[in-house]
């Protein structure tokens, strides 16, 4: 009997963990998205958001979430799109233009509506590119809503040529030259295949049709997955330029699919899941930032909410970390993606995993109670019996009505992580001091709700023994993430410690003839702090319990410093302090009146020098007499005076480059008149030793 | 001992006969030598008296004296009439080229005087 039960629960574990990993938060379109959306999309003063593209943009999402647009601004608005539907305009605005003069509401009268019919029937004869038809079918749809007449001739043709730009692989070609298509493309198809198929009415061959529909289940086989069953579309070979991205891909084949959907008479062969996981996509981008991404999410959003194929139902839980101790209760809401209401339904809580992915064996499968006033489905905790931590939540969603099941996509299982937080006890909470043979202790209760401080003293010999228990609101053990005693010196050195576990208790035991070397020989007061934590704790514990005396020996003349404490780094930019500079010593000079008297005997040899020369009989008999030589004499020893009195100047006061360049002129000068001299005088001596 | 210094009277006697038949500018010329070793040596003095602080300005002293020695003794060699290497030298080149030396040294002494 048992074994064919576990194999089950085996099998359902296998598949549990291989399709859900983790569980990604979706909510629904809620208030967040309207106020985002009036915030990205800004109105220039005359009403406009730009292009017409933009605007239209604009104005649908606000159309779909319900803001208002009944603003004089767009009055403006109106007034020059109504101008552009006159004027001759691409397909493209033409299109826009009339789209935005739909959801405005904007008076028709003065639109020239068969005008515009007429140039939109002929871009479709000549149209060539899968845009061009794209715009111009989508125009002439939104006339014909608009309540006038629309024929589209040859409609059949026109199928045609959209089918023609298919590929075999589901995607299509923008137009007949172009080489790659892309999965973007085939949603635009999609959607003007559909228009062509609203504008004919029954002219189009049911067969064709069912083509379509064969297409489209290839186009769905390209989908991709992420574990948690998003789904979404994505580009593989396309030029870079052509590239759209996931979100713009999966938004236009989603709106070509629901627009073909609708159309056809026979239902898609697309299974739910396939539409839910697309509307999972669409919600988990949260609200997203631009304003182009925006509309592409609430258009799609849009699409889904009332698409034939089936209409997408999300969970979401207002509320994930729940109390034990506040006896909170478990909620859970199901609406449709913009969160409205859901048909009759059964929601069931079927497991509960802990964070390694084991199932709580102590819980049974539970439906939850339905409250019709807030439509919220909901559980008491206590019924579930389950203690405090963090759990992966698995449910399923089943509509009440069996008809209904096919219209509704609910998925498969639906997990949710959720954190059960509670009180946690703490009780016996003691400490001790005693001594090391353990005879006698002096025991301390501890009572941590209290703001009591106790205090403490010890010395090397003896030992601290603090001890706590943990329990949960259910009567556990409980093991928190964090539980660490602190024993601060007055120096504020810190020395942290673990206490251990054993069966119920957290002891720690501190011998401080084996911690004296860690504490640094440093005896006085020492704080002790404890601190419990945990992320399901609500009552978690930091704070300083009392204070301990401790008395260690000295310290050895070897022993480790203790650490340097931090320095306040703003004191650096303090004053420092004061540095008193020295002076070199001036040398000693000897005195003034000796150095002066040695001036004066050195001038006693020049005095000596001249007597002498007069003793020997110096005379002037060489001089030249006659006038030119005695000039040049005379300049010559003038010269050589006028050198001396310039290096005297050069002492006294004048620099190198003055001195040398005066002493340039002057050397010239002096060669030259000293050889003239010299010369003459060597000819008068020549003369003399010849005659 | 009276032998002794007898003998360097008669020594010296012989000296001063022979030095009397020097030329006269070559008794310029030593005078002046004279004087300038005179001049360095009350320097040199001065300098054992009150130390060399400014080493400079003692250098530059001393060395002008010293090398305006050296000159003068150039010019002697190069002047006197017996010395038969210069005999093809005027005495009025070797003038003109211990003035231009001269004025050279001055003013490099200058320069280092500071």
């Amino acid at each position: 009997m048992a074994k064919p039960l576990v194999l089950h629960l085996l099998l359902l574990l296998i598949c549990g963990s291989a399709l859900l990993s983790s569980g990604s938060v979706i909510h629904p379109i809620s208030d967040a998205h309207r106020s985002a959306a009036t915030e990205l999309f800004v109105p220039a003063a005359d009403g406009s958001f730009g292009s017409l593209e933009e605007t239209y943009e604009a104005l649908r999402t606000f159309q779909i979430l319900g803001v208002d647009r009944s603003s004089a601004k767009f009055e403006g608005t109106c007034k020059t799109v109504s101008e552009k539907l006159s004027s001759p305009t691409t397909t493209k605005d033409l299109y826009h233009a009339l789209k935005i003069t739909a959801i405005l509401g904007c008076r028709t009268e003065s639109i020239e509506f068969d005008g515009i019919t007429s140039r939109l029937q002929t871009a479709v004869k000549d149209a060539s590119s899968l845009l061009e038809l794209y715009y111009s079918l989508g125009g002439l749809l939104t006339v014909k809503e608009q309540g006038k007449d629309v024929i589209l001739s040859d409609a059949d043709g026109t199928f045609q040529a959209i089918k023609a730009l298919s590929q075999s692989d589901g995607r299509w070609r923008y137009d007949k030259d172009s080489t790659g298509s892309s999965a973007f493309a085939a949603g635009i198809a999609l959607e003007a295949l559909a228009s062509v198929v609203s504008l004919a009415g029954s002219d189009i061959d049911q067969s064709k049709i069912a083509v379509v529909r064969k297409d489209i289940t290839k186009l769905f086989d390209r989908i991709k997955r992420y574990d948690d069953g998003t789904l979404y579309f994505d580009e593989k070979n396309v030029d870079p330029d052509q590239y759209k991205g996931p979100l713009a891909t999966s938004a236009s084949i989603t709106s070509g699919v629901t627009a073909f959907a609708a159309v056809s008479s026979e239902k898609l062969n697309i299974g739910g899941e396939k539409i839910l996981g697309l509307a999972k996509f669409f919600l988990s981008i949260g609200i997203p930032g631009t304003a182009k991404d925006f509309f592409y999410q609430i258009n799609s959003l849009a699409s889904l909410e009332n698409n034939r194929i089936s209409i997408p139902l999300v969970l979401s839980l207002p509320a994930t970390v729940l109390s034990l101790t506040a006896k909170d209760q478990l909620k859970v809401e199901v609406t449709t993606v913009f969160g409205s209401h859901a048909p009759s339904l059964a929601v069931s809580l079927l497991k509960v995993l802990t964070p390694d992915s084991k199932e709580v064996t102590s819980f049974e499968k539970k439906e939850l109670e339905y409250d019709p006033e807030n439509r919220i489905h909901f559980l008491d905790l206590s019924q579930l019996k389950i203690d405090v931590g963090k759990y992966s939540l698995i449910f399923k969603v089943s509509v009440n009505d069996p008809e209904g099941a096919d219209l509704y996509a609910t998925g498969d299982q639906i997990i949710v992580t959720a954190f059960l937080t509670g009180f946690i006890k703490v009780d016996k909470a003691e400490i001790a001091v005693s001594d090391s043979d353990a005879a006698s202790e002096s025991v301390q209760k501890l009572d941590l709700s209290k703001n009591s401080l106790i205090s403490l003293s010890a010395n090397h010999l003896q030992k601290l023994r603090l001890s706590l228990q943990l329990t949960t609101p259910l009567g556990h053990s409980f093991k928190p993430h964090q539980m660490v005693v602190k024993l601060r010196h007055e120096s504020k050195v810190e020395h942290l410690f673990v206490p251990e576990t054993s069966s119920r208790q957290y002891k720690l035991v501190l011998n401080f003839l084996g911690l004296v070397e860690k504490f640094y020989y440093l005896s006085g007061r020492y704080e002790i702090e404890l601190a419990v934590g945990d992320a399901v704790m609500e009552n978690s514990i930091l704070r300083s319990i009392g204070s301990i005396e401790l008395d260690l020996p000295e310290a050895p003349e070897k022993a480790a410093k203790p650490p340097a404490q931090p320095v306040d780094p703003l004191s650096r930019f303090g004053p420092k302090e004061e540095i008193s500079h020295i002076f070199r010593a001036p040398e000693k000079r000897p005195p003034q009146e000796l150095s002066l008297g040695f001036m004066g005997l050195t001038i006693l040899p020049l005095l000596a020098f001249l007597i002498g020369l007069l003793r020997i009989g110096v005379n002037f008999k060489g001089f030249p007499t006659s006038a030119v030589p005695a000039t040049f004499a005379i300049l010559f020893h003038g010269g050589i005076g006028a050198v001396l009195l310039l290096y005297v100047l050069f002492w006294l006061k004048l620099d190198l480059f003055t001195t040398l360049k005066a002493l340039g002129f002057l050397g010239v000068f002096l060669l030259f008149v000293g050889h003239r001299t010299l010369s003459y005088l060597a000819s008068t001596s020549a003369k003399q030793k010849t005659a | 001992m009276a032998k002794g210094t007898n003998d360097a009277q008669l020594l010296v006697q012989s000296l001063r006969k022979a030095y009397a038949a020097t030329p006269t500018s070559l008794k310029i010329i030593d005078l002046y030598v004279v004087y300038a070793v005179a001049t360095a040596l009350i320097q040199v003095a001065y300098m054992a008296m009150v130390g060399s602080f400014p080493f400079n300005s003692f250098l530059s002293g001393v060395l002008s004296c010293v090398g305006t020695a050296v000159l003068a003794v150039c010019l002697r060699i190069q002047v006197n009439k017996d010395n038969k290497e210069f005999k093809d030298l005027p005495p009025e080149r070797a003038f003109a080229d211990f003035v231009l030396c001269n004025l050279v040294l001055h003013l490099v002494i200058m320069n280092f005087l500071g």
